[in-house]
């Protein structure tokens, strides 16, 4: 027995029948207790409730009236997309979720480019629902680090041709960002400042080379001159050959190597040449058949000033043949 | 008021388990009133939102009730009350909330501002007189009479046995009784 229960005896001590009370509190009519029960019926209309309680905007996701025809009894509405989007962001937490995103992300960053004509994607619409606009916006603010990669990704690729892909390699990023423009005014002077460009990446190519090759000597100063002659001059190759002023031995133009390594080639050169040339120098017979391939060694030789012998007798070759 | 394809409280019950509106909306219209109207004659601030809260809770735990009508009504009430004490609680270590719950007892009435302030005194008279009885002895006498509860659910409301429900009613009718008499008396 608590505390709270009432004790027997007072149990005993009957004020009121339980059907008296029963009858009290039921506001039934009774001619004992008038006043009270009059204060009960008081009380009762006092605070009652004739019409239903609004149901709150939590509450109303149990309330929603559904559909009878359907079976399954899942509220409907707007319950369906903010469960949506509340899954929306659950799932983008995973690591499935973060790959799907990101492709989700390029395809809205792409149709985004498509809308801001940055690229032209056929088959596009330029204004997407606003639904699909409002679940795009959502998703870029999830990774922006990741759609702003994804966005130079897809707009070098879908706005660059292939060779200004070529010399995009070899730009840094500010450069890409100036190439990206398609205009045909822009076109040109991207070209031109390929063409800038090129000379520049041209001289690093010729550099790598000259100290990553393993030719020596002479043949190490030739495919460099010719290599480095390749990008100032695109006929060099032919003129070498044909062009009887490649032969004069102060003609300096068609060597593009630096001083260090044209001296240094050419001391190089001049050290073995007289190796070279005993072994020029003795099948004579054979020069005037051999004169075409040879002319482009005599030449060079010449060129880089080795010994006097060898240039002489370039020098007498070219003077009997002319 | 739509109903729910099978009769009975336990179809109701079990088609809110599974998640049907419309068992959950039967068993919120079947209540709602009542349970509003408990809380104005406890002077609750926001009595809508008392509701609200209440039947958030009962439906969140819904599967974890079983039993029978009257048994679901007492639960209903109990958390009801507990809400309703909590606020209390919450309300009597601030001074100055007792202003405010009784503006906010004003504004929680919809009818005409005469009306509501007629109704608000009578209501506010009534639950002075009420000011006699134990707070367990009040909450009988209101969950009988404004909520319009029986016995049984009193009792599963406050947990505590018919006997001692139907005790402390008796005790309470007859203080009610005897205040009455001496305010006759001393006219």
């Amino acid at each position: 027995m608590s505390d709270s229960d009432v004790p027997k005896r007072e149990m005993d001590d009957n004020w009121f029948s339980d059907a008296e009370a029963e009858s009290i509190l039921s506001n039934a009519p009774s001619s004992d207790s008038s006043e009270l029960q009059q204060l009960v019926g008081d009380l009762r209309d006092a605070f009652s409730t004739p019409t239903d309680i609004p149901a709150g905007e939590m509450l109303q996701e149990y309330l929603t009236v559904i559909d009878l025809t359907t079976t399954t009894g899942t509220p409907t509405g707007k319950t369906r997309s903010k469960k949506l989007i509340t899954g929306l962001g659950t799932f983008i937490a995973t690591a499935t979720g973060k790959v799907v995103l990101g492709t989700a992300v390029a395809a809205a960053s792409v149709s985004g480019a498509h809308a801001a004509d940055l690229v032209d994607i056929p088959l596009l619409p330029d204004n997407p629902p606003a639904e699909v606009q409002e679940e795009l916006d959502l998703v870029e603010e999830e990774l922006d680090l990741v759609e702003e990669e994804v966005v130079e990704e897809e707009l070098v690729e879908d706005s660059v041709g292939e060779d200004a892909l070529e010399e995009l390699a070899f730009t840094n990023d500010e450069e890409e960002d100036d190439n990206l423009a398609d205009d045909d005014e822009d076109e040109q002077q991207d070209d031109e400042v390929a063409d800038d460009e090129d000379d520049e990446n041209h001289g690093q190519v010729v550099s790598e080379f000259a100290r990553s090759t393993d030719l020596e000597g002479c043949e190490k100063g030739r495919a460099i001159s010719e290599l480095a002659r390749s990008k100032s001059d695109p006929d060099s190759d032919d003129q070498d050959s044909d062009d009887p002023d490649s032969d004069d031995p102060d003609s300096d133009s068609d060597d593009t190597l630096s001083d260090e390594e044209g001296d240094h080639h050419k001391s190089k050169c001049h050290s073995s040449d007289e190796v070279d040339r005993d072994d020029v120098a003795a099948p004579d017979d054979d020069d005037d058949e051999h004169e075409d391939g040879n002319r482009e060694k005599k030449s060079h030789d010449k060129d880089n000033g080795k010994g006097k012998g060898k240039a002489h007798k370039a020098s007498d070759d070219h003077d009997d043949d002319d | 008021m739509p109903k729910t394809t099978e009769t009975g409280f336990a179809a109701t019950l079990d088609a809110a388990r599974k998640g049907d509106s419309l068992a959950f909306e039967q068993l919120y219209r079947s209540l709602n009133r009542r349970v509003a109207s408990f809380a104005r004659a406890r002077r609750s601030p926001d009595p809508e939102g008392l509701v609200n809260e209440t039947f958030l809770r009962v439906f969140t735990k819904l599967g974890d009730f079983s039993g029978t009508e009257q048994q679901f009504h007492g639960w209903v009430f109990r958390i009801a009350r507990n809400l309703l004490i909590d606020g209390e609680r919450q309300r009597a270590r601030r001074v100055h909330e007792v202003i405010e719950s009784t503006e906010s007892v004003t504004a929680s009435l919809e009818p005409a501002p005469d009306e509501v302030a007629e109704s608000h005194i009578l209501g506010e008279e009534l639950l002075r007189r009420l000011e006699v009885l134990t707070p367990e002895q009040r909450d009988v006498v209101l969950l009988r009479v404004v909520a319009d509860q029986s016995l049984e659910v009193v009792a599963e409301s406050l947990d505590k046995s018919v006997g001692s429900v139907k005790a402390m009613q008796h005790r309470a009718l007859r203080t009610l009784a005897r205040e009455i008499s001496r305010e006759a008396v001393s006219r």
